[in-house]
């Protein structure tokens, strides 16, 4: 065999868990797809690790609707959902927020006091009156 | 991508002061109780921003300069638990807490700062105006914080400022 004749079955395709091709724009190609990846994550779940892989389907974006399908992570930065204003609050009401910082540096001088003045106001005049 | 609003400039140290200007190391002096011939004060160092109204400095109007200290946000993370938390930093940046402002970080050459900051309402200070001139232009290079921040943080401030603790004498809606 020379290196023109070689053609697909002396090649070997290692096999893929998801069989579905993401191709199409039915929505019975998309039903599909969510049955090959519950498939994968009820996979993933019943070896060892599967409480790593626990709702991990939760955080995925599936879009097969067009001709560029989508398989993405819901949101780069957060995976949860935004935070409420009343989750926020009744934190804050259970936890004490305020928080007394210590000074940077903090040192002692001894000053001697030449003389000391009664204070008098000053007096700043309003510019336009 | 350029800032459309950026958060900070650099400006020398021979400037006039404003509004939001940063003062590192800035001592503040603690008068003892009593005063006698002789006495002991003692002396803290914040990292500072100035708070006092851009136009009373640029007037001389004033005798003393308010400011108050600030923080690095991991500053408070260490301090505090709720502020370790997402819940609280998301107070911090959405302004529910009237003690505090948060800054953004600085990618400025030279004033580069990891971390967001925490400006502490609770902490004021006031230092001789002639003082912070001097120390100011000794220090050099300073950052400044710009507009619409500046406001912004000025805004906090007065809310902070204006709170009465009233008592809710109309009982809770169950």
């Amino acid at each position: 065999m020379t290196l023109c004749e070689l053609t697909a079955r002396d090649t070997k395709a290692k096999p893929y868990m998801i069989q579905g091709v993401f191709t199409g724009s039915s929505r019975k190609e998309e039903s599909d797809t969510n049955e090959e990846l519950d498939r994968l994550f009820s996979f993933l779940m019943s070896q060892k690790l599967g409480l790593l892989y626990r709702d991990l389907s939760r955080v995925f974006r599936v879009d097969v609707s067009s001709v560029y399908p989508c398989f993405e992570t819901e949101n780069e930065i957060y995976l949860t959902e935004e935070l409420s204003e009343e989750e926020i609050i009744s934190e804050m009401i259970e936890s004490d927020f305020i928080v007394r910082m210590s000074p940077m540096k903090e040192y002692t001088v001894r000053v001697r006091i030449k003389s000391t003045e009664k204070a008098v106001p000053r007096v700043v005049e309003p510019e336009r009156i | 991508m350029e800032e459309k609003y950026p958060w900070y400039d650099v400006v020398d140290g021979g400037e006039e002061l404003l509004q939001g200007d940063f003062i590192n190391e800035c001592p503040v002096v603690v008068p003892p109780s009593e005063i006698s011939d002789e006495v002991q004060v003692r002396v803290f160092n914040y990292n500072v921003i100035i708070m006092s109204q851009s136009c009373d400095l640029g007037q001389r109007n004033l005798d003393l300069v308010l400011v108050c200290p600030l923080w690095s946000l991991s500053d408070f993370e260490m301090k505090s638990s709720f502020y370790k938390s997402r819940r609280g930093k998301e107070a911090l940046r959405r302004g529910y807490l009237p003690g505090y402002h948060l800054l953004n970080k600085s990618d400025l050459e030279g004033f580069r700062t990891d971390d967001y900051l925490v400006v502490d309402f609770r902490s004021v200070y006031s230092v001789p105006f002639d003082f912070i001139l001097d120390l100011s232009a000794k220090r050099g290079r300073r950052l400044r914080l710009l507009p619409p921040y500046r406001e912004h943080l000025s805004q906090s401030f007065a809310r902070f400022f204006m709170r009465v603790g009233l008592p809710v004498d109309i009982p809770s809606f169950n």
